[in-house]
């Protein structure tokens, strides 16, 4: 017992914190950030013309009230205040991406994008389209990711320092904790479905309410028509499911992480051009299971030798 | 080294822990705003026969015989989303509620005086091999009056 314990806790340890390619890291903080850039130059526009709303609206969030405490518990802030911190946010977003003094740059952007969503979002209206992306932005802000793949590593070059070591513990656990992420947030929405809706979520006819509902919001014609076909729905809503469910098995199994990212790409362009809901950020976001698709993807398994070098393994806690 | 272990591992315990607890469903869904907002959404089961609808703001003004015109959301500065919840929880809340007080309010900021809204909405079926009726007609769902001293500005 004792024996396996310590099994388990090895395997643990070298899910978090087996050395990983700090080049990796680095792609992932200059999309991750990129990507926030983008949401955040998309939802500054709302964010102002929000703050010419009727005061009678404003219903401040919890995290709304943290980030603008100088300003006084629960204060709502001016057109003005809400365009610096966007900017400033925006061009540290940049910055970040780029990889240049990543440790500040990574944390300004990502608590001006905190600040901004949550002024958004305290408009008696709240949606979560970019909290992922903000999480996995925070775990990045937390590590050294300018170690590969940055202006940091240019600057070091110059200076004739010692370039970052090229596998580290600390390229691992940012990336994981953002492949972790997706797996809560997948099983979320499944276990929501079956608390809330119940084993009839699947009857097909939920969903196809669903595509007239967003159909009439959004004028989703694809959503409206899609309506008349309730086994189609009935399919649809058994893969949505039973992908939400089973993600974590694109975590714990590298060799067919591409599979589950394969799915996670149909299903959100499904999802918007039926229902409009835009999860585009997710899509970037799937660059966190880089590793996996390095050594596992079709592209990599195209170009494999038939014998002799084996890819590494990508730290998965249950062996293959 | 071990100082930077522990700081990681607090690092993963503050961004997962919140979010699986966040994850667990409960029975009251939609009151959470971190950190994932809203994930019930979409969650409850609908059959045959339910009814989905379209809103449509529209306010008279306080000129005897004119017609009442359709208020865009551009016009108080709204996102779409956040004008449909807001005319759905109207037009289906108690006659004093909240909701109606905040339209109310911000029809009173529009550049003309108000002294009536309106809500609109168009009814959508949903039948066993689609959409019952493509085009249902707008009908007046709910409206109220403003008093002449309260709309002028």
């Amino acid at each position: 017992m004792t024996r396996w314990l310590e099994r388990r806790a090895a395997a643990v340890e070298r899910h978090w914190f087996a050395p990983a390619s700090t080049r990796d890291l680095g792609i992932v903080r200059a999309l991750v950030f990129a990507c926030l850039l983008f949401s955040l130059l998309d939802v500054l526009p709302t964010g102002v013309a929000l703050s010419h709303a009727d005061q009678t609206l404003f219903k401040p969030l919890p995290a709304l009230k943290v980030m603008l405490l100088p300003l006084g518990w629960g204060a709502r802030p001016s057109s003005g205040l809400i365009l610096a911190i966007g900017w400033t946010a925006a061009a540290a977003a940049l910055l970040a991406a780029l990889g240049w003094f990543s440790r500040i740059t990574t944390v300004v952007a990502t608590l001006g994008t905190i600040t901004i969503i949550a002024h958004n979002y305290s408009y008696r209206e709240v949606n979560h389209s970019l909290a992922l992306l903000v999480l996995i932005a925070a775990a990045i802000s937390a590590a050294p990711s300018g170690m590969a793949f940055s202006l940091d590593a240019v600057r070091r070059r110059r200076r004739g320092l010692p370039p970052a070591p090229a596998m580290s513990p600390e390229a691992r656990w940012p990336i994981r904790i953002g492949q972790w992420l997706f797996v809560i947030a997948y099983l979320s929405a499944a276990s929501s479905k079956l608390v809330h809706g119940g084993i009839a979520w699947l009857n097909g006819e939920t969903l196809a309410y669903y595509f007239m509902q967003d159909g009439i919001r959004f004028h989703s014609t694809v959503g409206l028509a899609l309506v008349g076909w309730p086994r189609l729905a009935q399919l649809l809503s058994i893969g949505a499911l039973g992908f939400e469910l089973t993600f974590m098995v694109a975590v714990l199994k590298p060799r067919i992480t591409w599979l589950y990212l394969a799915i996670g790409v149909v299903m959100h362009t499904t999802i918007y051009v039926v229902q409009r809901a835009p999860f585009f950020q997710w899509l970037v976001l799937y660059v966190v299971f880089i590793e996996a698709l390095r050594q596992f993807g079709p592209l990599a398994i195209a170009t494999r030798p038939a014998a002799g070098v084996q890819p590494g393994r990508a730290g998965a806690v249950v062996p293959e | 080294m071990r100082a930077q272990r522990l700081y990681a591992i607090a690092v993963i315990l503050a961004l997962l822990v919140p979010a699986a607890w966040g994850a667990v469903p409960r029975r009251m869904p939609f009151t959470r705003y971190w950190p994932f907002i809203d994930y019930p959404m979409y969650s409850q089961s609908h059959f045959s026969g339910e009814s989905a609808y379209a809103w449509q703001l529209r306010v008279a003004g306080c000129q005897p015989g004119g017609d009442p015109r359709i208020v865009s959301e551009a016009e108080l500065h709204l996102p779409h989303r956040t004008m449909l919840k807001l005319l759905r929880q109207a037009a289906n809340g108690p006659p004093h509620g909240k909701s109606r007080s905040l339209v109310t309010d911000m029809a009173r900021q529009l550049p003309d005086p108000v002294c009536g809204i309106e809500i609109w909405a168009q009814r959508y079926v949903l039948g066993p091999g689609g959409i019952v009726d493509r085009n249902p007609p707008w009908q007046l769902h709910t409206g109220w009056a403003l008093g002449q001293a309260t709309a002028a500005r």
